[in-house]
């Protein structure tokens, strides 16, 4: 038996995903262990996109099982899906804001579900707020934000609830160089913190900047795994 | 209590931000109330002019002056054991003879010939029943030979065909009202279901973004019905709103024609069965909103 400590926080075993009769993912395994900065990277329709979505069960694999913390999420009840979702904290490429709701309101939105009162969210959301240098602009609207704002209110989104696991996919796909390495600061400050960090994306330069473990997928297989690793193009 | 809270607050706002979307669909369910409103109004108002038709059609039965006091009492009771028959009056020649001077009509020279000394009036029975069909009950009895040899006229005859064409036109009004009615509620449904299933599908990425955030599954729908019900209530309000400036209207543009009467007649009702009007529309308005939200959810919000 593993103590506590020495168990994998996000762990695949065989894990097989077909879309359409098209394979995406076959006998993936992969660890990561609680804390860590983890760089998931490969070329576009590698599977790094279906990896985050078996991750949050927005999909279900065919076979094998992904553990979130020991816990066989594919088995996870319908019912049981927004629990899960509320200890990951996750980062679209698209943001995904809700188009009605300011930043503020975005924000507070991920606590509100969780049924935090008020008091606690007036508290929590301009202290995140504030880490991802948006002060200011709680009353604006997604679409008057730019790239790079509308990604760090998605960010801030994800960390407000301090999850244990942080996954973005392709945060800095719509970016420029500057916005990217604001986004990466914010991604080192929050694993400084102790939270494990999953990035996967094709951005090389943000890659070799980090000098972190780098996981290198290609045609649904972990292809290379580097403690501190350097963008692949294999 | 806090969920409560924040669900309600969320359908509120939602409906309040999505500024077209909810004035499109609330117009929408106002014209289908608005449909269902006019019908009530013109149903009630035909309703109760037909009864009042019906309350004017008596039959009135004229006595010779051979037939005994007991046979017209015996033709009262056989009349009166009909459930259905509202009154039977009996109209002796004395009371004929005060009708008759009463009326203002009656030249002086025909009031003097008739006196209490020497009365032509014949002694007769005034019938009245709550249904029309109760009529022909009452044309077979006095046919019976044991009254008709003592029975001069009856307003039967003359009436009849008139009874028939009323009969005729209230069950025509009826059927074409209840039909009209439902075809235009199932228009209506149809129409708002598809408008709500429109803005679902819209709306299918936020749906999906409040998933992935953690949403519970009464967080993310519940605001919607809210949604439905918001706009049933509001097209509510439009929709009264018009029928009552309608009426308002219509009187104030009758007033000084030939209509005026007639909407004299409309108003009241409509005052009078306001609250029921209400109530039928708040029912229906309450059902298609949130039943339209309900069935798209189902179908949308996999």
């Amino acid at each position: 038996m593993l103590d506590k400590e020495k168990q994998p926080i996000i762990e695949t075993e065989g894990v097989e995903k077909k879309y359409s009769g098209t394979t995406i993912l076959e006998d993936f395994d992969f660890k990561i262990m609680p804390g860590e900065f983890v760089i998931l990277v490969g070329p576009s329709g590698a599977g790094k996109s279906t990896l985050v979505r078996l991750l949050i069960r927005e999909e279900k694999p065919e076979k094998g099982s992904v553990r979130i913390a020991g816990r066989d999420i594919t088995r996870l009840k319908q019912y049981e899906l927004p629990f899960l979702r509320r200890n990951i904290g996750i980062v679209f490429q698209d943001y995904k804001l809700l188009p009605n709701k300011t930043v503020w309101e975005n924000v507070a939105f991920a606590l509100e579900v969780c049924d935090l009162p008020d008091s606690e969210i007036s508290r929590r959301v301009p202290k995140v707020l504030q880490a991802v240098n948006l002060t200011g602009r709680e009353n604006a609207y997604p679409n008057q934000l730019s790239g790079g704002e509308a990604q760090r209110v998605c960010i801030a989104r994800a960390l407000v609830h301090a999850p244990k696991i942080f996954i973005a996919d392709e945060p800095t796909g719509n970016l420029d160089p500057a916005a990217s390495r604001e986004i990466a600061d914010i991604l080192e400050k929050i694993n400084c913190q102790g939270t494990t960090v999953l990035l996967a994306t094709h951005d090389k330069e943000l890659v070799d900047q980090m000098r972190k473990r780098v996981v290198t997928m290609k045609k649904g297989q972990v292809v290379s795994d580097q403690k501190q690793g350097r963008y692949n193009s294999c | 209590m806090i969920r409560f809270k924040r669900i309600l607050k969320a359908g509120f706002v939602n409906f309040f931000r999505n500024g077209w979307l909810s004035v499109t669909t609330t117009l929408i369910m106002s014209l289908a109330l608005l449909t269902v409103g006019i019908f009530l109004v013109l149903a009630l108002s035909t309703n109760k002019i037909v009864h009042e038709l019906k309350d004017k059609v008596d039959i009135v039965v004229n006595f010779k002056d051979s037939a005994s006091e007991a046979l017209i009492y015996q033709l009262k009771s056989d009349l009166m054991i009909r459930p259905e028959i509202k009154s039977v009056q009996y109209i002796s020649k004395e009371d004929a003879l005060k009708e008759f001077k009463a009326r203002a009509s009656v030249k002086q020279e025909v009031r003097d010939i008739v006196t209490a000394e020497d009365n032509p009036l014949p002694r007769s029975l005034r019938i009245q029943s709550v249904d029309l069909k109760e009529y022909d009950y009452v044309s077979n009895i006095i046919k019976k030979p044991t009254y008709s040899p003592y029975i001069d006229s009856s307003s039967y005859d003359d009436n009849k065909t008139l009874i028939e064409n009323i009969n005729q036109s209230v069950r025509f009004v009826e059927r074409v009202g209840i039909g009209l009615s439902v075809l235009f509620i199932l228009i209506a449904i149809m129409v708002v279901f598809n408008t709500v299933r429109l803005a679902l599908v819209f709306r299918s990425r936020e749906i999906e973004i409040m998933r992935l955030v953690g949403a519970s599954e009464s967080f993310v729908k519940i605001p919607f019905l809210i949604e439905g019900f918001l706009y049933g209530l509001f097209a509510l309000i439009v929709s009264q709103g018009v029928i009552f400036g309608g009426v308002l209207l219509s009187e104030e543009i009758a007033s000084g024609t030939v209509f005026e009467k007639f909407m004299q007649r409309i108003t009241p009702i409509f005052y009078e069965n306001f609250l029921l009007i209400t109530l039928i529309m708040v029912i229906i308005g309450t059902f298609i909103g949130i039943g339209a939200s309900y069935l798209s959810l189902r179908r949308h919000a996999k």
